[in-house]
């Protein structure tokens, strides 16, 4: 299972890797409460129970929260669950609640390399929740504004906060949404093309994370890397896939 | 931002000796008046065998503000200095010791008192150039006498073992009118003898403690960061004094029992790393968190490299003290922080570095991408960069700096 900051996944795999059942919900106020009714939530609709479950490994930020058998950073799941669905992957950009990464991996998928976001949470999912709110957007819809864009203003803060009042000082100004939401998306996605570019651009290069399905930033992240991007159909849940398979592969050593 | 910190947990019984010898330090400036002796504000590269040959009593605000860190007390110290309008940006040795010189009885007591009040400040001006202004506004705040000179940077094609003549003339003039300066003050001449004597102690002090960096290069390590950032104080303050050269005597016994006896740090040592930039004083316990990974820091650029420690000769007091004043690490050029890294990494078998952003102290961050991108091309070596502030716990989150670590150490495993 993943406990981040924003939300919780959890995967359950069979002893073939498969995925049985995957769901997420909101961390909210304790991350391992809500795992453990998430769990249950899988067990119920599986028809399995706790004794049909041979190892669990936990990451994200709350992992030390969970009674799991080990607790594995993100970064080392990303890269067991992203090799694990495209073993022709070598970068990995992950866009998290309040987290990037770049992630390099090896033919063998393991880690080579990582990079992350300095500081603070600009470039992220809170950052894009945050925008969408002032807006009064849905995150899902900032793809079409994107699409219908006819320019994009600049966003030129690093701050969230400050970003923020930029945006309501455009909104303010008259500028279309759908050329404030570019910008967003245009901010959020020179972010991570540079922190790719400092840890090198290899081919094939996957976005993943809950980011991910934000079209918008996946048009703009496209653009700026000049590459295409493989982007899983479940994004979010990748490292808890991760996870799951650390799990798996602990279970099946003698 | 409240940050999480954690105190260190040393190895060694002499490390143990330290904090008594801090205390005492401090104490023993405020006996200054009584003995008839001046106290002076010194910076932590200075020509320090002058001070005690000429009777000053020295003590340096940068040490100050270091330990004032590790006591867990610099951050009220900071925000009052930001109050008073300094930037946040600026180095928090300044804005630790702004706060105790302007504040102090609105502050946390500071161990042994904190520093004596100054009658002379006395700066060499190497590393950079916020100390020089940090010492003018000491001077208007304590309106007394202050000597700043220059020890210059050495370029790309000079190394600190073979300084050029002229290098060395234009600091050795400027520490002669030092001592004209503070002959002044003291109303006393600089007894040559005295002079000589305390570089001798400081060269032996010196000696001392470049045979303890050799003994870390064993396998197991007897000696980790978390031990040796503290046992610095005395060749950093104390050089030239008779007790620092005793204090790294006993600590090269304990250190060559433990290298005779095989015993390091860690029972199962596996990774092998070096770390980069000044300690996060506060949170001295950050370099124990990698023992859970069977990691330990065997190396520094702030102790192995960084040449608090000088070879001198008592002889020739003013070419060796003028060498000592330039050669630091923060005041040579990139290339030979380079080249020297490279053989540290070699010699300590290193297997992993850290670089630290330290927003305090510019001139000792800028040279990370350059070294880190060194490191893995000549010899592979994977890096990591962790973003912890040397003395204000609030520009460190703990919580992100381990995930990183972690992370990292899952990737040498």
């Amino acid at each position: 299972m993943d406990i981040g900051s924003i939300n919780i996944k959890v995967v359950l795999l069979d002893n073939n890797g498969a995925i049985v059942a995957q769901t997420t919900a909101r961390s909210g106020y304790s991350g391992r409460e809500v795992a453990m009714q998430l769990i249950v939530r899988l067990l119920t609709e599986t028809n399995l129970d706790d004794r049909d479950i041979v190892s669990t490994v936990a990451t994200g930020y709350g992992r030390f929260n969970f009674p799991a058998a080990c607790q594995v950073t993100e970064i080392t799941c990303q890269a067991l669950g992203i090799s694990h669905l495209y073993n022709e992957a070598r970068t990995v950009i992950d866009i998290g609640g309040q987290d990037s990464k770049i992630i390099k991996l090896t033919p063998g998928g393991k880690v080579a390399d990582f990079i992350m976001n300095d500081k603070c949470s600009a470039g992220t999912g809170r950052f894009l929740e945050v925008m969408s709110g002032a807006l009064e957007i849905k995150l899902e819809d900032m793809g079409r504004f994107v699409d219908e864009a006819k320019g994009h203003c600049t966003i030129s803060s690093f701050c969230t906060v400050f970003a923020e009042s930029e945006v309501v000082s455009h909104v303010a100004a008259g500028v279309p949404k759908a050329d404030i939401i570019a910008g967003i998306c245009e901010s959020v996605a020179s972010r991570v093309a540079s922190m790719v570019l400092r840890i090198g651009l290899e081919a094939e290069v996957v976005f993943t994370g809950g980011v991910a399905r934000n079209k918008g930033v996946v048009t703009a992240l496209i653009k700026h890397l000049d590459c295409g991007l493989l982007v899983p159909e479940l994004p979010e849940i990748s490292a808890a896939l991760g996870a799951a398979l650390f799990a798996r592969s602990m279970s099946s050593t003698p | 931002m409240g940050a999480k910190t954690e105190k260190a947990v040393r190895s060694l019984k002499i490390t143990q000796e330290i904090y008594p010898i801090v205390k005492n330090f401090y104490m023993e400036s405020w006996e200054a008046k009584k003995q008839n002796k001046l106290v002076c504000w010194a910076g932590v590269g200075d020509p320090r065998e002058l001070f005690w040959a000429m009777d000053l009593v020295p003590v340096y605000p940068e040490n100050f503000s270091a330990t004032c860190g590790a006591k867990q007390i610099s951050a009220p110290a900071c925000a009052f200095a930001e109050a008073a309008g300094y930037s946040r940006d600026t180095c928090s040795y300044f804005r630790n010791t702004y706060g105790y010189m302007v504040n102090r009885d609105n502050l946390p007591e500071p161990p042994g008192g904190g520093m004596a009040h100054p009658d002379l400040l006395i700066l060499a001006v190497n590393s950079c150039h916020t100390r020089p202004k940090w010492w003018r506004i000491m001077e208007r705040h304590y309106n007394v006498p202050t000597f700043i000179f220059e020890a210059p940077t050495i370029p790309w094609d000079m190394r600190r073992d073979k300084i050029d003549s002229h290098y060395l003339e234009f600091v050795v003039t400027q520490m002669k009118d030092m001592v004209a300066f503070i002959e002044k003050h003291t109303g006393k001449k600089l007894d040559i003898k005295k002079l000589k004597e305390a570089v001798f102690w400081g060269d032996r002090a010196s000696a001392l403690i470049d045979e303890i960096y050799e003994l870390r290069k064993a396998k197991p390590c007897p000696l980790g960061a978390e031990d040796m950032v503290t046992a610095l104080f005395p060749i950093i303050v104390l050089r030239g004094a008779k007790v620092a050269a005793d204090f790294y005597e006993k600590m090269l016994l304990e250190v060559k029992e433990r290298v005779a006896k095989g015993e390091g740090v860690l029972p199962n040592e596996k990774h092998r790393l070096f770390i980069d930039n000044i300690p996060p004083w506060y949170t001295k316990g950050l370099y124990n968190y990698f023992h859970k990974y069977n990691a330990i820091s065997v190396a520094e650029s702030y102790t192995t490299n960084f040449c608090w420690q000088t070879r001198m000769d008592p002889e020739r007091p003013f070419e060796s003290l003028a060498m000592s004043t330039i050669a630091n690490w923060l005041n040579i050029s990139y290339m030979e922080k380079g080249e020297t890294l490279l053989k540290t990494a070699r010699d300590y078998q290193i297997h992993g570095a850290i670089f630290l952003v330290n927003k305090s102290c510019k001139v000792y961050t800028g040279s990370n991408t350059y070294l880190a991108n060194l490191l893995r091309r000549e010899l592979g070596i994977p890096t990591l960069v962790l973003e912890a502030d040397q003395t204000d716990p609030r520009d460190y989150a703990d919580a992100q700096v381990k995930l990183r670590i972690d992370a990292f150490m899952e990737m040498l495993a």
